[in-house]
């Protein structure tokens, strides 16, 4: 058994999940049982939460939707706009399926020419060899 | 669901026919009022109709969707009524006949049914969902946005009010 698993957790067991014990955890509704079977405050705790539960039923029947609401529901969902589903088929989706190589190509451009830029530089410092540089000269030099 | 996302009517009136008693039971216990439930069952059909798209399968089971959906509606109409002087006494929690009005062996039911409409908002609703609307606890935490152990807190504070009534009319 559980360590510490008391009537007080017993009590909390039946706040938290009610008095049926198919709706108990898994992990704990063996120990409830036992405790159920061993403990008459456990069992006291179990008649109140069922009493509970039972008068719950009692206060909260079950109502049976009017007539025709079924009905009502149905007929009144509305039908799209038969104008709305060939703006969005025929007009906007292509719209969109065209642009997207724009787009793409917009963000990449963008991306790359300042990538581009570095690599460049860090190329021409990096191959360029001694003869190359041999017209420059440095200010302090001068 | 993917049938009514393409705006499928005879899948809709499934969807409508499977659902409809629960959703609407839901509203009633929730509104205590015939009228507003059945109003608000068609309002959370017609979202489901509309907003279909949104729904994602296996990120929320659709029962899940459309009590979170009922729920809100109900919370809708409840401030709507609280900011408004229209307001139907009979229909507002607790506002059944009083005990001394009501025979002795009705005394207790009354006393808990106003103690169930006293009780915070989501305290009741979480009763609701768990004990008639047959959900589970993962279950109806989803529907109201909380986590399982926050929903159970409001669970057990809802019990122990309740229980407490019940043993004053011992």
């Amino acid at each position: 058994m559980k360590p510490n698993f008391d009537e007080h957790q017993f009590e909390a067991l039946l706040d938290r999940h009610g008095a049926a014990s198919a709706d108990w955890p898994a992990e704990v509704r063996s120990q409830a049982l036992e405790m159920l079977k061993s403990s008459p405050e456990a069992r006291r705790l179990h008649a109140d939460a069922q009493r509970l539960d039972d008068a719950l039923d009692d206060i909260l029947p079950n109502v049976a939707p009017p007539l025709g609401l079924r009905t009502r529901i149905v007929a009144n969902a509305p039908q799209r706009d038969a104008w709305l589903d060939w703006l969005t088929v025929r007009i906007w989706r292509p719209v969109a399926l065209a642009s997207l190589p724009l787009v793409l190509g917009f963000a990449f451009g963008a991306n790359f020419a300042d990538d581009t830029t570095d690599l460049e530089d860090q190329l021409l410092v990096a191959f360029a060899d001694a003869d190359s540089l041999e017209g420059f000269t440095l200010a302090e030099d001068i | 669901m993917a049938r009514v996302k393409n705006r499928d009517r005879e899948a809709f009136a499934v969807l409508v026919d499977r659902h409809l008693d629960g959703i609407h039971a839901f509203n009633f216990r929730l509104t205590r009022n015939a009228d507003d439930a059945a109003d608000l069952a068609q309002e959370a059909f017609l979202r489901v109709w509309t907003k279909a798209a949104t729904w994602k399968p296996g990120r929320v089971k659709f029962g899940t969707w459309l009590h979170r959906i009922a729920h809100n509606l109900c919370i809708d109409l409840h401030r709507r009524k609280r900011g408004t002087d229209d307001v139907d006494v009979d229909t507002l929690d607790g506002a059944g006949p009083t005990p001394d009005q009501a025979p002795a062996d009705d005394r207790l039911r009354n006393a808990l049914d106003e103690a169930l409409g006293d009780l915070p908002e989501r305290q009741r609703t979480a009763l609701l969902l768990c004990h008639r609307q047959n959900m589970s606890n993962r279950e109806a935490a989803a529907v109201l946005e909380v986590s399982v152990d926050a929903l159970e807190s409001l669970l057990a504070r809802a019990r122990r009010t309740l229980r407490r009534t019940l043993h004053e009319y011992r």
